[in-house]
């Protein structure tokens, strides 16, 4: 009875996490190849211009919010070695992506689990911007 | 031979080569999320069977009730944070949650897992990640209780 309900439970999880993680990279390898990204960037940078993000920092921020922290990281070290961004700027960036990145793969496996979109992405970006937002006025 | 003009040019013939990248990937993640999730769920389920969890549950029950979730869901609030996001995910399955109960899960968890990991990352970047690491728990109990309370 437990086993049953063990691999019953197993198969749809996996199941669902499958279908989940192949719509993320049929999306992402889409954004990657289209270069979709650079047409919707520009008004974006001047919204995040407005939370205190230099010019240089908009593509670590992307990176980490679609791609992941390792991504986001990434780039900022590359950033800070090839346009020289300051501690502050390392600092709103690190903020902004510890409170919200991954937002494709992280809210998909919960989607799987049957959690609500809403919820789940909403929250976790206005409450992101809103922190960077006093970080970048607190911070000297 | 003469040059096809593609709409918006898009390349078809990179159609099938596209699906196998996605595939590939997509393999490949979800055998790095199973070698994490499997473990997790086999073994939390083989706890169940036994007085452990229902131990840990009743002594988490006051703290987990501020976030209106049972004490079990501690659990992946602990594996999430200390192992990664995937260990987390591998226990929900088993926690029979109702649906807001499940969304302030997620959130909380979304706000704060893999902190071993990804503090890790914040120490590479020099950048003040004990702030960040207290940040982080700090707005994932206030979200916890919020939403619970919503």
């Amino acid at each position: 009875m437990i086993l049953l309900s063990f691999f019953k439970g197993l198969i749809s999880l996996s199941g669902k996490i499958f279908a989940i993680l192949f719509l993320i990279f049929f999306f992402l390898e889409l954004v990657q190849r289209q270069r979709f990204l650079t047409k919707g960037y520009k008004p974006l940078a001047r919204l995040l211009s407005f939370l205190g993000f230099a010019e240089a920092s908009a593509a670590p921020v992307f990176a980490g919010i679609f791609f992941g922290i390792i991504y986001g990281a990434g780039v900022i070290a590359d950033s800070i070695e090839k346009e020289g961004i300051n501690k502050k700027q390392v600092l709103l960036v690190s903020v902004f992506l510890a409170m919200c990145h991954a937002i494709f793969e992280d809210t998909g496996l919960f989607l799987a689990l049957g959690a609500n979109l809403f919820w789940l992405t909403f929250p976790r970006l206005i409450i992101a911007c809103l922190i960077t937002f006093i970080t970048s006025k607190i911070y000297r | 031979m003469p040059e096809i003009c593609y709409p918006n040019s898009v390349k078809y013939h990179l159609v099938p080569e596209f699906f196998l990248s996605v595939l590939k990937r997509t393999v490949f993640s979800f055998l790095d999320l199973m070698k994490i999730i499997l473990p997790v769920y086999t073994i939390i389920t083989a706890l169940s069977l036994t007085p452990i969890i229902k131990i840990f549950a009743d002594f988490l029950k006051p703290a987990m009730a501020l976030f209106g979730l049972p004490g079990e869901s501690a659990l992946a609030l602990i594996l999430g944070n200390f192992i990664n996001l995937y260990a987390g995910i591998g226990v929900i399955p088993l926690l029979n949650l109702s649906g807001k109960q499940l969304n302030t899960l997620a959130l909380m968890l979304l706000t704060s897992h893999s902190q071993i990991f990804e503090t890790a990352v914040f120490i590479k970047l020099k950048t003040k990640f004990l702030f960040l690491l207290l940040l982080r728990i700090v707005m994932a109990i206030v979200i916890g209780y919020l939403v619970s309370r919503l």
